[in-house]
């Protein structure tokens, strides 16, 4: 397990940036073989986008899982966005290609703690899209974005769920794919 | 405006009463060439922009037909439609452009309803998204494409929602329709 400083950005917000998050020499095998799973496009009124199954238990992603549930990074991230102790995790791949999209939401369902997602793709440029964008809010209420955060490749994004936490992610209008692994902690 | 602004097409015994045979099983119509007058312009300077992230970005302004909406002619039509009077509750224009949608839970909580949406977008073809979803409460689910002066008719319950879906950035023009929401009389 690598070690990562978790510095929390408050605004708009609790959120972290971890850069350089993988080891990705320990873990291209995992990354192959999940660019070979199926993904099954979705769509609803908030979304549309490409997605596999969850993927918590799957043996072939035993050094992310590692990564991500190893249970003193957990500890340290319950820490940092001062959440109860986070027992579980889940995560799927997701796919967005051409004109996919995610429109504003604040990601709470029951029992979730905090939101993370781990950018997969290589060579994103602003003009494709594809950005995390955060929302500041008055109550629970969204207001404007005042926070873009580029989908750097092997970057890992968390923020702590709350009625605050409202965010999207930017249609994607460039001829790429953004893949991310993306989940969420359980209290 | 004609006598009857509604084509004579759609006030044909046969074709309402196929009309209400649809509206009680599908609870959606799409009335193609509902209008026999010319489709209006949407006004100039008039409209308001609407910023509710996670509920509705667009744009909206006055009705161009409120005359329209509040015509006898109409409300009897819908009555033979639907078996049921309604009243008129609220007019507006709305226009969606690249980027703005609105989600399902707009109209959340509202009872007993009828939405009637004259399309006035021009070039529907070039539009990526922007067409209509409903969702209703027993589960079902339908999408209506857009359709340059056609009347989307829907019979909403409480706990039905309906919205437009995300207009892509990729897309060239805009959704423009005239909505009208009824109430039971």
């Amino acid at each position: 397990m690598r070690s990562h400083n978790i510095e929390v950005i408050p605004e708009p917000f609790p959120h972290v940036v971890v850069r350089d998050f993988l080891d990705l020499d320990a873990v291209a095998g995992e990354l192959e073989w999940l660019a070979g799973q199926e993904f099954e496009p979705g769509e609803a009124d908030l979304f549309s986008h490409s997605s596999t199954r969850e993927l918590g238990a799957a043996s072939q992603l035993a050094g992310l899982r590692g990564a991500l549930g190893d249970p003193a990074w957990r500890s340290r991230v319950a820490a940092a966005f001062d959440t109860p102790p986070l027992r579980s995790l889940d995560l799927a791949a997701y796919v967005y290609v051409q004109g996919d999209f995610l429109l504003p939401h604040d990601d709470r369902v029951e029992g979730r703690q905090v939101a993370w997602s781990l950018h997969l793709t290589r060579g994103l440029r602003e003009q494709d899209g594809g950005a995390l964008e955060l929302f500041d809010t008055a109550g629970d209420v969204a207001g404007r974005v005042v926070k873009r955060i580029a989908p750097e490749f092997n970057s890992l994004v968390l923020f702590r769920v709350s009625p605050q936490s409202w965010h999207q992610v930017v249609e994607v209008v460039g001829e790429v794919q953004r893949l991310t692994v993306t989940g969420w902690y359980h209290g | 405006m004609a006598e009857s602004p509604i084509v004579s097409a759609w006030r044909e015994p046969a074709a309402l009463a196929a009309v209400s045979e649809q509206l009680a099983r599908e609870r959606v119509v799409q009335l193609s060439g509902f209008f026999t007058e010319p489709l209006p312009e949407p006004p100039a300077g008039q409209l308001a922009r609407e910023e509710r992230p996670g509920f509705a970005v667009r744009e909206t302004g006055p009705p161009l037909l409120v005359d329209f909406w509040r015509l006898p002619v109409l409300a009897e039509w819908l009555a033979r439609a639907t078996g049921t009077r309604w009243d008129l509750r609220d007019c507006r224009y709305e226009r969606y452009g690249p980027g703005d949608y609105s989600l399902l839970h707009d109209a959340e909580g509202e009872g007993e309803r009828l939405l009637l949406a004259l399309d006035l977008t021009r070039r529907p073809q070039v539009l990526l998204g922007g067409f209509h979803i409903f969702s209703f409460a027993d589960g079902a689910q339908a999408t209506c494409e857009r359709e340059t002066g056609a009347l989307l008719l829907a019979r909403l319950g409480a706990g039905d929602l309906d919205c437009v879906r995300y207009v892509s950035q990729l897309s060239h023009g805009a959704v423009r329709l005239e909505c009208a929401h009824f109430e039971l009389s």
